[in-house]
């Protein structure tokens, strides 16, 4: 009886803190969005950057592991599901590599360099919303056999560089989001993704998912530099 | 100075009255002595704080000395960001041991006589040395993180030169005293239930107690995601429950081979309530997680690695309070059944666990050790 009642207790506990969780997490969701801290986003000291916000990382036998890098994951939110090339696929630096989709949008990535796919994640296709939050650990995607990995790195942002680049991109999407840079694109764009931005201009994790697809459209050419 | 009221939330409230509870019964422990707070007498002298509080919470700790092997010894860096956790909770675990033996000890303030009057034919002896040495390594081994914090540098140098000799002498101590737990059952063969009495049980519970190590780290980082906000290493515990399922799978197969040899398999099927506790338990601690952590979607999904471990570490206590309680109180003559005063002060006890763990993360450098060294926070930028 003894081992029932600590069974029990135990479970007790569990269930009392599931249905906090539960009651919580529906108020935190009726009242507010989970507002962006941007001392989260950090650039591992080893990991090369490409523009369209994938992220490099040279593994001890000369492949290459590639994913979405921090600021991207970010911004899109949960990422519910990836598509991902089969291996033995060959793809090439700026042409699509992958895509992965949250809510009703999908974005796709291009490939930060040359080479095959060797590999790929097996826990971002089985649980990729628990596996992207580690952007640079568990939430790598997949990984090339480079081919022309010394003239690709040369488009590449490194330590402080990456710091640098980061920054300026972090500024950028605040401008986007606030609609303030979006002359270019057009009028009714600039007011709907303006009209998206919370609290003066903070940004918040997965305000993509809020804009429309014209936003995002917009967000995959000048940020992901899909232009596919 | 300004003080400000912590917000009042239902945990809060639950960790007050365990606190307020568990301090009123220490008190009437320590005024009024055993009888007054708990149901223990000459015929079961051994409880709910000897089958939880000591032995179950010596095998709950056994995550610190895997962890510490694989990335000590093995060298497997791949491990390291959870080495402190683990090794905070195995340094905790063990301090808790120390202090339920000091409720349960009638004549608690004897409780140095091990190290002065030496009986080394006792197996009770060479465990108390045991969990007192290895107590001291952990308390060296976490002792980095302190001095980090206090930035005593050469003291933590000093300790990095011997962590790898203390490294082994834990591992070696811990195989031990996790072996040695079960030996104390050895001398009661006609006393406990046969599916649980085995020549094995030292070898059993070593095995058990590597399985919920696993199973600890891994609760460990879900309820630091919880309640403080740390990441989790989800393919870290991946890993871990990888390697699980083939310590479960060979205890498993032990336990069926050894009632096979002493002949006691069909009590399994008996309807006598140790045996239906013995199945509960094989199948919670064992078969259940087994058959789940086969599965890949539960191996990689976070929510069924919380659910499998919480399956193995429930089991894992009901084993051994089945072994401790349940399974000798039918030879005792008496029923035993923990007074409340008992309860309050394992829970309370549990609780300051809990409670020193979130101070440790909260105030030193138990989580971001590894994060800090390789990676470069992008810096607040006031501008945006």
């Amino acid at each position: 009886m003894v081992a029932i009642m600590v069974a029990i207790t135990i479970v007790g506990f569990v269930v009392l803190d599931l249905v906090i969780q539960a009651v919580r997490g529906k108020r935190a969701r009726q009242e507010q969005q989970v507002r962006l801290d941007f001392s989260d986003f950090r650039v591992p000291v080893n990991t090369f950057f490409h523009p369209g916000h994938t992220w490099v990382s040279i593994l001890s036998n000369g492949e290459v592991r590639v994913g979405l890098d921090d600021f991207a994951r970010k911004v899109i939110g949960d990422i519910e599901a990836v598509e991902i090339p089969g291996r033995g696929k060959t793809l090439k630096q700026g042409e699509k590599a992958f895509t992965v989709k949250a809510g009703n949008k999908k974005l796709s990535f291009i490939s930060p360099v040359d080479g095959e796919v060797t590999g790929i994640n097996n826990l971002m296709l089985a649980n990729p919303v628990q596996a992207a939050r580690s952007a640079y650990s568990s939430g790598w995607i997949l990984i090339l056999k480079p081919t022309n990995l010394a003239a690709n790195l040369k488009v590449m942002k490194i330590a402080e560089d990456a710091v640098e680049w980061l920054r300026a991109e972090i500024r950028r999407f605040r401008e986007f989001a606030l609609g303030e840079n979006l002359h270019s694109v057009n009028d009714e764009l600039q007011y709907e993704v303006g009209r998206t931005s919370q609290d003066g201009g903070c940004l918040t994790e997965g305000m993509l998912g809020r804009m429309d697809e014209k936003a995002v459209k917009y967000f995959e050419e000048a940020f992901l530099g899909n232009k596919a | 100075m300004l003080f400000r009221i912590p917000k009042i939330t239902l945990w809060r409230i639950i960790i007050a009255v365990i606190v307020t509870l568990g301090i009123y019964y220490t008190v009437i422990r320590y005024t009024r002595g055993l009888g007054a707070v708990t149901n223990l007498s000459d015929k079961f002298p051994w409880g709910l704080w000897v089958g939880f509080d000591v032995i179950t919470g010596v095998g709950l700790a056994a995550g610190a000395f895997i962890i510490a092997l694989a990335v000590y010894i093995f060298r497997i860096d791949t491990y390291r960001p959870i080495l402190r956790p683990a090794i905070l909770t195995g340094f905790l675990g063990y301090s808790l041991v120390a202090v339920g033996l000091l409720y349960d000890l009638g004549k608690w303030f004897d409780v140095w006589h091990p190290i002065v009057f030496w009986n080394p034919h006792s197996v009770m002896f060479e465990v108390a040395w045991c969990v007192m040495l290895y107590l001291s390594v952990l308390a060296l081994e976490f002792s980095t993180v302190v001095f980090e914090r206090l930035r005593l540098n050469f003291l933590k140098q000093a300790i990095h030169l011997l962590i790898i000799p203390l490294s082994i002498l834990g591992v070696i101590l811990s195989t031990l005293h996790q072996s040695s737990l079960g030996s104390l059952f050895l001398i009661v063969p006609s006393k406990l239930y046969e599916l649980w009495y085995s020549p094995y049980l030292p070898l059993f519970f070593f095995v058990s107690a590597v399985s919920v190590g696993f199973a600890m780290v891994t609760m460990e980082s879900f309820l630091s995601q919880r309640f403080l906000g740390k990441g989790i290493e989800l393919n870290l515990l991946n890993g871990l429950a990888r390697v699980n399922v083939l310590v479960m799978a060979f205890y498993l197969t032990i336990k069926i081979l050894d009632l096979a040899n002493r002949g006691v398999l069909g009590a399994v099927l008996s309807l006598r309530f140790e045996s239906v506790m013995f199945d509960i338990e094989t199948m919670v601690q064992v078969i259940i997680p087994l058959l789940l952590l086969l599965i890949p979607a539960v191996r990689t999904s976070a929510r069924g690695l919380f659910i499998t471990s919480l399956f193995i570490v429930i089991g894992f206590i009901m084993n051994r309070l089945d072994i401790a309680i349940t399974g000798v109180e039918a030879s005792s003559g008496t029923s035993y059944f923990p007074a409340f005063g008992e309860i309050a002060i394992s829970v309370f006890l549990v609780t300051m666990g809990f409670l020193a763990f979130a101070f440790a993360a909260t105030y030193l450098n138990v989580f971001v050790h590894v994060q800090k060294k390789e990676e470069t926070p992008v810096e607040i930028i006031h501008d945006v």
